[in-house]
């Protein structure tokens, strides 16, 4: 798997399968996402034949949040996981729903408004190797499907920490790598031949969901991502896999102030 | 470990199918709304746990939990069910139960006065001519079915023990028990005093 070069001396980092100056990662990430904001949800319950619903559903109950608790939704798209966690904080509680993309987060705020939700739900537009909160501010941070399109991986999960309460946990939801080689070879089959022609069919866009197949594949492995939540400074890191491993769920404490 | 899309599909099944239910059960949904404490039921075989507690929409059942859990019981499949069935004693179902008792006594409070308006359900979806027939039948065929399998088993106890002469009857069995019993006592009772003369013996050789 070739490696990414961000903070390298030569400045560049992947895109799919290509390197590209840091730069101009982040542009293009947003334009694959401009592309697809309208119809993501179509396309992800075609894509995974419904099952990113159970993927979320699990990802909220190893969330553990209760009432009052003050959540922050990083990459939440399309509202998926900010309309169950609305529910679970209560009046007294708090849900931020981010994304960098505006075209996202504006679906994602139509979606919560029109199913009635907004009285504990604020929406904000931000990077997430940047997060612009005070230190110490929310008891769960979730990223779904989100941490493979930032360009500084190791940054953002640092920044997430770093705005994390003493107790609080991070939940990255991600494509990973499946643990069966048959399992592999048809999910390989899968990303790059059938997502594809979806995409082209359904979004008219072949080439987002190119993306999608190749920066599943450049994103780090299970392993690899818990080494990197360590480094950022989570304890108690434990991963889950799930459909084989097609999809891991990392789960970090930040235990120190 | 069974992968979690399988049991989060278990659990959303069940939270789906109950909640449904309870739909036409406004006063039992009511009180397990108001059930806030967390009942673990952890299934041996298959080796699987769900989470349930009340919540606004009905139930909540989950398969994972990292909260306090206040009730746990630990059984087998068919155990469980038994539970379910006789939701009085866990005396000899071979279910155990750790926490606290009041929750599991709450939970099968509401399960034996849960009242499902069946023809309500049904007027839903064939509407209210002939969701009332449909009901009738269905509670009459669980009534037939019922009396049935009551009546088999009377008719099989009488065949194998009276025709075919297979197994004692319960006066017999009763008796062959308590002579059992008396035995195990007069042994309990002879080994004690052979233990007694030995440790005599033993003192004053």
């Amino acid at each position: 798997m070739p490696k990414s070069n961000a903070n390298s001396d030569r400045e560049t980092t992947h895109f799919g399968y290509k390197e590209v100056p840091l730069a101009e990662k982040a542009t293009r990430v947003a334009n694959v996402f401009h592309s697809v904001a309208s119809k993501y949800d179509l396309m992800n319950d075609l894509m995974s034949g419904g099952i990113h619903r159970l993927w979320k559903r699990f990802t909220i109950e190893v969330s553990a949040v209760r009432p009052g608790h003050k959540v922050l939704d990083i990459a939440g798209g399309t509202g998926d996981l900010a309309y169950k966690f609305s529910s679970l904080v209560g009046r007294d509680g708090l849900v931020i729903l981010s994304d960098i993309n505006a075209s996202m987060l504006e679906v994602g705020r139509d979606r919560l408004l029109d199913r009635g939700v907004s009285n504990n739900v604020q929406y904000a537009q931000l990077d997430a190797q940047h997060l612009p909160f005070a230190d110490n501010t929310f008891d769960c941070i979730t990223i779904a499907f989100g941490l493979r399109n930032v360009t500084d991986k190791q940054l953002a999960l640092s920044s997430m920490f770093r705005v994390l309460k003493p107790g609080g946990r991070l939940l990255v939801l991600e494509f990973s790598k499946p643990q069966h080689s048959v399992l592999e070879k048809i999910y390989d089959e899968y990303s790059f031949r059938v997502l594809p022609l979806m995409g082209k069919l359904i979004t008219n866009d072949a080439d987002s969901y190119r993306y999608l197949a190749e920066s599943i594949r450049m994103h780090p492995d299970q392993e690899t991502l818990k080494n990197m939540m360590d480094e950022a400074g989570f304890n108690k890191i434990e991963y889950y896999n799930m459909t084989g491993g097609i999809v891991a769920l990392h789960k970090g404490i930040k235990i120190e102030t | 470990m069974l992968d979690p899309s399988l049991t989060t599909a278990l659990s959303s099944a069940c939270e789906t199918a109950v909640n449904a239910a309870l739909r036409y059960d406004p006063a039992s949904k009511n009180k397990i709304a108001s059930i806030q404490d967390i009942l673990a039921i952890h299934c041996t075989h298959p080796k699987i746990s769900l989470y349930c507690r009340g919540s606004d929409k009905g139930v909540r059942i989950q398969c994972h939990c990292d909260e306090d859990i206040t009730t746990s019981i630990t059984g087998s499949l068919p155990d469980l069910l038994l539970l379910l069935q006789e939701p009085t004693t866990l005396s000899g179902s071979d279910v155990d139960l750790s926490g606290k008792v009041p929750l599991l006594q709450k939970w099968q409070q509401v399960l034996k006065q849960l009242d499902i308006d069946l023809e309500g359900a049904m007027s839903d979806v064939i509407g209210d001519i002939a969701a009332p027939i449909a009901a009738d039948a269905i509670y009459g065929s669980f009534k037939w079915f019922f009396q049935q399998k009551k009546e088999c088993e009377r008719l099989s106890t009488e065949y194998l023990v009276e025709e075919l002469k297979l197994l004692p009857s319960k006066v017999e069995m009763e008796d062959l028990t308590k002579q059992a019993r008396q035995l195990v006592e007069d042994i309990d009772r002879l080994e004690t005093k052979i233990n007694n003369f030995t440790h005599q013996q033993d003192k004053n050789p």
